[in-house]
């Protein structure tokens, strides 16, 4: 049948209709450069222009306007560079004449040379404004337009977006279409068997497999520039950038990147390695520890490329785990497997001689007190229990002398576990100092990374063995030419994995994180005795990695009041992955062990989140005496509480063209903050800077660098960064800054009350807080906060040199949705 | 003739998780791009942006055309590149803008000396 002229039209029109909300006014669309997409500058419901919304959420920079639009095809770009990062350019006027060009906002508009010549590069406008394009630039389209064009919201718009990135093709209408939108199952209390449970959680472990599997390898790096070294151990490492791009994206060591060569100097090369280190506050650059030396192309330096290399190592672990629970009788007790799934069963009676004495001798570890040993003796008896440590109660120290304690009545190995490696390294130093026999394993991938622990690495113990001096002979060789002949090789191997099982069957104590668990090594192994340290910050799956070897004795030790597991996948999160095997179990009712008294903070600092998070219990063992700050020139509203809240305008000051001012704001406040402490001699090291956001973390570093009036290196030393990375360790002063928060902002801080706990908790000596107080006090639990601190005096505002009481009224606390 | 039927009471802001979300994104990207660019290594060339003669003391055409009497706009010259060849587009800035307002100012405050 032949084309209507209507029907014509329409798909001349719908080649450059906007994807969302099909508006086609080629003055009011552009194209997106990556996904050949158009989307209109009009914002619908939502609070961007569609095109905004696209690029944010798709990653894409770049664009193209409609050759019918007022200035024709044109791609946007720097006139100086060529950058097309929509994000980064603006327009810049000429002094004296009517002419504009369009320049990167750094570093061609920060040019000195452009003021000397005819340009006024201080009146510089960024292209995206307020959330849109200059409409002069791209038309937004009329509310009548918009009104008539499909409706679309926010959450549709993320659902087209995921739906984008397996079918380039779909349509709104997908969305509609039965199986797109399947919610997986949410996780149960309880479950009638453990196939039940495998069948539930497998799915979840899946999606955030594949949602870290899409990311990862998304962060393909091009035009990498690499500086060559080598390192101790002979092996090549090369050193480059690797842009922090997308912030969900942390390097850590021990990850596994590609590195290729591109150019024409050289024959196609590609070579695996491992990172040894990672970027920091002040430099960007990784160390890659390459596996293999050979035809490395280390006479060049430009044209490689970075990939990602991604491993399902540890969900296949996890899946694995899972598997083993539920076919295999052996893995775990009758009464764990019943507990575990949430039936009434009865508990068994532990068959153990208890100590005299639960504190390990004082010359190993500090005296326990009466809650820490109360907790030994308890779980010493106990099939399965919950410890739970608020901060600064010694959780570390207390699950050493659990562990001293089972190795003392008879009943190691004990396997002792933690999901983070920095969190196994802490606990595997406390047990070494109890005079155990301790193997540390570690990730092959992670050998070598060096730790306080190195030395109770299983592959440092099996280089320093003394039973089997032949593969000592063959490592030094291995070290010196860097590879082994074949037949040295396997020989090398096969002693390795003899030395390796010697050592681990003799050990009393096996450390390794939860997923560490499933290493092959261990295979053979089976561990009646499991200890899970940091549990409440472990997915399920993770902590069932361990305890499926055998266990007969399970103790987890943690504190669900603080912060949980990191799920990146949202629908996983949602259905419930993110609840640690430790939450669940509270939920069925075991009540877990408190340790109650805290070593850390002035007792002004402990008072809220005693009150609010633990029912009003922890006891100080520190006094204020202990903790005072009067040789500390800082203005302190009392200087027996070493704490206030500082109101600054937050709402006032966002600005309509974006972040950068809201930004610069919320720097200073923390500058000045830090400025003054350091002034008094408080050391860069113990001072703290907790942002609600990883992409203001950059900026805030900057800024004081810069900004700041005391000498750069000091500013250098100072940590900033988001609540969960200060998740288990401590500062003396914290500074909390949360000027960010708008009235509907249901995310982070706000949202969550642990989070708010662990940034309330890091500090010995003082916090301070800065941000809006009218917006904040409107969520209940801030509302407390402020209320409280209004009460003692402590909410403040003005200069910092001279702070007055803040007499606002703070208004009621309304329910914000979740 | 059901062409004109508009929902009543203008376009309604929708908040919603993933809204806040987005917000949060934008500000991130906007300040994570800044900085990556800040300490990017490669060599960029220094702005040599020269006005050609032609355009030197143009002024501004009146604003206000027949047609958008009550949109008074300024109209500038973009100076765009196309491949190597410089180009040289119109654009019209409403007399509102931050950017044209201010050069308006300029200029006037420049007559009046
Ligand atoms: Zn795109
Ligand atoms: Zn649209
Ligand atoms: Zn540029």
């Amino acid at each position: 049948e032949e084309m209507g002229d209507e029907d014509r039209r329409m798909s001349d029109w719908s080649q450059h209709a906007c994807a969302y909300c099909g508006i086609h006014d080629p003055a009011a669309v552009v194209q997106c450069l990556q996904t050949k997409k158009w989307f209109c500058n009009g914002r619908g419901n939502t609070s961007g222009a569609h095109i905004i919304n696209h690029l944010v959420r798709s990653k894409c920079k770049e664009v193209m306007l409609h050759k019918d639009s007022p200035l024709g095809e044109t791609i946007l770009e720097c006139y100086n560079c060529g950058c097309k990062n929509v994000f980064l350019l603006g327009f810049i006027p000429a002094k004296a004449d009517s002419v504009v060009v369009l320049l990167c906002r750094h570093p061609c508009a920060n040019q000195s040379n452009l003021k000397d010549m005819d340009w006024d590069p201080v009146q510089w406008q960024p292209l995206v404004s307020d959330r849109s394009f200059l409409s002069w630039l791209v038309k937004i389209p009329s509310e009548q337009d918009q009104l008539r064009a499909r409706q679309i919201s926010g959450a549709q718009i993320n659902k087209l977006e995921e739906l984008w990135k397996d079918n380039p093709d779909a349509k709104l209408e997908d969305l509609a279409k039965p199986g797109i939108d399947d919610e997986p199952l949410p996780v149960q209390v309880r479950y009638a068997d453990a196939y039940l449970y495998q069948g539930i959680l497998t799915p979840l472990i899946k999606l955030e497999a594949d949602y870290d599997k899409k990311l990862k390898e998304s962060q393909t790096q091009d035009n990498v520039i690499v500086r060559w070294d080598v390192g101790l151990n002979k092996k090549r490492i090369a050193y480059f950038n690797f842009p922090r791009g997308d912030g969900d994206m942390r390097l850590m060591q021990g990850d596994e990147l590609k590195l290729r060569y591109s150019g024409s100097l050289h024959k196609h090369w590609e070579g695996v390695g491992h990172v040894v280190k990672v970027p920091n506050s002040f430099g960007e650059e990784v160390g890659l520890e390459l596996r293999s030396s050979i035809n490395v192309p280390s006479e060049c330096t430009h044209n490689f490329c970075v990939d990602f290399v991604w491993k399902r190592t540890s969900f296949d672990r996890m899946l694995n785990g899972l598997k083993t629970f539920a076919i295999d009788e052996n893995s775990v007790s009758y009464y764990i497997y019943h507990k575990l799934l949430g039936h009434d069963v009865e508990e068994p009676l532990v068959k153990c001689n208890l100590p005299k004495k639960f504190s390990p001798p004082s010359h190993l570890l500090p005296e326990l007190n009466h809650y820490q040993v109360y907790a030994v003796r308890h779980v010493l008896q106990k099939p399965l229990s919950l410890i739970q440590g608020p901060p600064g109660t010694g959780k570390t120290v207390t699950s050493a002398a659990i562990v001293y304690n089972l190795i003392k009545m008879g009943k190691g190995p004990v396997l002792v576990c933690a999901p983070s490696n920095i969190a196994v390294d802490q606990l595997t130093e406390k047990i070494h100092r109890c005079d155990l026999k301790v193997v540390r394993l570690c990730a092959k991938s992670r050998e070598a990374i060096d730790s306080p622990v190195s030395f109770l690495a299983l592959h440092n113990q099996v280089r320093n063995n003394t039973s089997c001096p032949e593969i000592i002979k063959l490592i030094q060789l291995k070290d010196e030419l860097g590879e082994l002949s074949a037949v040295d090789e396997k020989r090398h191997a096969n002693l390795k994995r003899q030395v390796e099982k010697e050592l681990l069957q003799e050990a009393e104590v096996i450390c390794c994180t939860c997923v560490g668990a499933g290493d092959p090594r261990l295979g053979k192994f089976r561990f009646k005795t499991v200890l899970i340290d940091e549990s409440t910050q472990a997915t399920e799956p993770e902590c069932m990695v361990p305890i499926v070897l055998g266990s007969r004795q399970v103790i987890l030790v943690g504190d669900h009041c603080q912060l949980g597991p990191v799920v990146m996948c949202k629908k996983a999160a949602k259905a419930g992955l993110s609840q640690s095997l430790f939450e669940r179990l509270v939920i069925l009712g075991l009540r877990p062990i408190r340790l109650m008294v805290q070593y850390r903070m002035h007792p002004a600092l402990s008072l809220f989140p005693s009150s609010v998070f633990y029912d009003g219990t922890l006891q100080n063992a520190v006094s204020a005496g202990d903790r005072r700050v009067d040789h500390i020139d800082f203005p302190w509203p009392d200087i027996d509480k070493p704490t206030f809240f500082l109101h600054t305008l937050g709402q006032e000051e966002i600005s309509s063209s974006g972040t950068s001012y809201l930004n610069r704001t919320e720097a200073a406040n923390v500058e000045k903050v830090v400025t003054r402490l350091l002034k008094s001699k408080v050391p860069p090291d113990a001072i703290g800077i907790i942002t609600p956001y990883e992409g203001q973390r950059a900026y805030v570093v900057q800024y004081m660098q810069f900004n700041g009036s005391m000498p750069q290196k000091m500013y250098q030393e100072l940590e900033v960064a988001s609540v969960d990375a200060f998740q288990g360790r401590e500062k003396d002063f914290i500074i909390l800054s949360c000027v960010r928060a708008n009235e509907h902002q249901g995310i982070g801080f706000l949202n969550d009350p642990r989070r708010l706990n662990v940034a309330l908790t890091r500090a010995k000596y003082g916090v301070i807080i800065i941000g809006n107080a009218k917006v904040l006090s409107r969520q209940p639990l801030w509302h407390k906060l402020l209320k409280d601190s209004q009460d003692q005096g402590l909410l403040v505002e003005g200069p910092l040199n001279s702070l007055r009481r803040c007499e606002m009224h703070l208004s009621k606390p309304s329910k914000l949705y979740n | 003739y059901q062409d004109d039927v508009v929902l009543s009471g203008g376009i309604k802001h929708i908040t919603c998780l993933e809204d806040d979300e987005f917000i949060n994104a934008l500000d991130k990207a906007m300040s994570d791009d800044i900085q990556g660019r800040r300490s990017d290594a490669t060599k960029i060339p220094v702005a040599d942006i020269a006005i050609p003669m032609k355009l030197k003391g143009s002024n501004f055409k009146p604003g206000g055309d027949t047609e958008h009497k009550e949109e008074e706009h300024l109209t500038f010259t973009l100076m765009m590149k196309k491949g190597h060849k410089s180009q040289y587009k119109e654009l019209k800035i409403p007399a509102t803008d931050t950017l044209a307002a201010s050069i308006k100012q300029q200029r006037q405050a420049e007559k009046t000396e």
